[in-house]
């Protein structure tokens, strides 16, 4: 299988407080990974560095052959990949069915975009500003506008945090989809039991460092 | 393009939904020159004011739109999903600058026609070079928006120094409308704001008079827009 991502060597760290020391780590195209580790262990910032968001003090990082760098690569990174991370919003103001044309226009999204709205249930709250959206259809609708832009690797920041065990299960239910798509899925979460069921590989942050578990 | 046309559309829809920007941009200068028209009895006084209210209105669209959704959007880490697609900062600040001159330019007609329908203010409008002027301050101000959203980090500190620069100009420019005994000192220091130079060329624009420094105020203008642009460009930050 093609590696498309490939960590090596990367320390970062915050005021000098190191958090991820000397990581590696290879994402392989159509697999779903999971990152586990404790609150605060890492796992956001690890997936931060690799979208180029935040800087790193060593290591590299390569998509798809190139090597990417903090602040500069931006286009380049989300042609490639989407992502949902956690706390991101949307304009409070906007309708779900403004904030899905919005983002396929952003995203080159081509196709059209019901069958997103009909697989993660939103088709009720399309009139519904953003404000007026519970948490859990707002994570659902964040995950669609990240799916409209239409890349080839997707990471999820905690996708499950906060959310009924109803909008889980259709989020866990469009994951496998879009794993039969031969989509390259990226699910971060503090609970294992929460992601394994999904996973082809778990890795660990623990003490600054990866573990590799099956 | 697409891009920025369904930018600026959804940023035209937020603003009607929260309409209190636009309203202070299009209201709070019209108070100002009507007041001052109906407390200096007439005319004349339109026309010392006039020119002011034009550049509050556009200042305010800069200086409390631009700066504070800039800071807004950061907060709530809207900015921070538009930073993770292929959007640059200044495609997300285009759509924003469109929105808010719409509502300007419908602030700039109001105050025309109260002038000319409230006041019986006889213009001798320079269309051409007020149309230039409205275009040249507009950027100008947004250009000094961006810079002040870039550098400054909450929206608590970019309301109170938006506000404190707004106000510090509105009465630079408009106490010493009319009164001859202003000290140098005051003259100097108001001819270094953004608001002045607006105040200037709109003067010129509104009455067809030769203005002697327009070319050093578009000289002024270009050196500070180019410097907010590269300062902001260097300092934006989506988070």
């Amino acid at each position: 299988m093609e590696t498309i991502i490939s960590v090596s060597g990367l320390t970062k760290a915050y005021n000098n407080n190191v958090v991820l020391d000397n990581v590696s780590l290879s994402l392989k195209r159509g697999k779903v990974y999971g990152i586990i580790g404790k609150n605060g262990s890492g796992k956001s910032t690890l997936i931060q560095c690799v979208l180029g968001l935040i800087p790193w003090e060593k290591g590299t990082i390569s998509m798809f052959g190139k090597e990417i760098k903090y602040n500069v690569d931006r286009k380049y990174i989300f042609s490639y990949c989407s992502a949902v991370l956690q706390d991101v919003n949307l304009p409070k103001k906007l309708k779900v069915s403004e904030c899905l044309k919005l983002f396929s226009v952003l995203g080159e999204y081509k196709g059209n975009y019901n069958s997103i709205v009909e697989m993660l249930e939103l088709k009720e709250q399309l009139n519904k500003k953003y404000e007026e959206l519970s948490y859990g259809q707002k994570q659902k609708l964040l995950l669609a506008t990240a799916l409209l832009q239409k890349a080839q690797i997707l990471f999820l920041d905690e996708p499950t945090n906060g959310i009924d065990e109803n909008s889980r299960n259709q989020i866990f239910q469009f994951i496998k989809q879009l794993k039969k798509e031969n989509m390259t899925i990226v699910i971060i979460s503090h609970r294992k039991e929460d992601i394994s069921c999904l996973c082809d590989e778990v890795v660990e942050i623990d003490n600054k460092k990866l573990t590799f578990n099956a | 393009m697409k891009k920025i046309i369904a930018l600026t559309r959804n940023e035209f829809l937020v603003f009607l939904r929260e309409p209190m920007a636009g309203v202070f941009i299009i209201l709070f200068p019209i108070i100002i020159l009507v007041s001052s028209g109906i407390m200096n009895n007439g005319s004349d006084a339109i026309l010392n004011i006039l020119p002011v209210s034009i550049g509050l209105t556009i200042l305010a669209a800069a200086l409390l739109g631009i700066t504070m959704n800039l800071a807004i959007y950061r907060e709530n880490k809207v900015l921070k999903r538009f930073q993770m697609t292929k959007l640059s900062s200044r495609t997300i600040l285009f759509a924003e600058f469109n929105v808010l001159y719409l509502f300007s330019i419908i602030g700039i007609i109001c105050e025309i026609i109260i002038a000319i329908f409230l006041f019986r203010t006889k213009l001798r409008l320079n269309i051409e070079f007020f149309v230039l002027d409205i275009i040249i301050c507009s950027i100008y101000f947004w250009s000094m928006g961006f810079f002040i959203s870039a550098i400054i980090p909450t929206v608590k500190s970019v309301h109170a120094i938006s506000s404190l620069l707004f106000t510090i100009m509105m009465i630079f420019n408009i106490t010493p409308l009319g009164n001859d005994t202003v000290s140098v000192v005051v003259k100097m220091v108001s001819n270094i704001l953004p608001l002045t130079h607006a105040k200037f060329l709109f003067d010129a624009d509104l009455m067809s008079t030769l203005y002697n420094y327009r070319l050093y105020s578009y000289v002024y203008i270009l050196f500070s827009v180019i410097l907010f642009i590269i300062i902001g460009n260097k300092f934006f930050r989506w988070e």
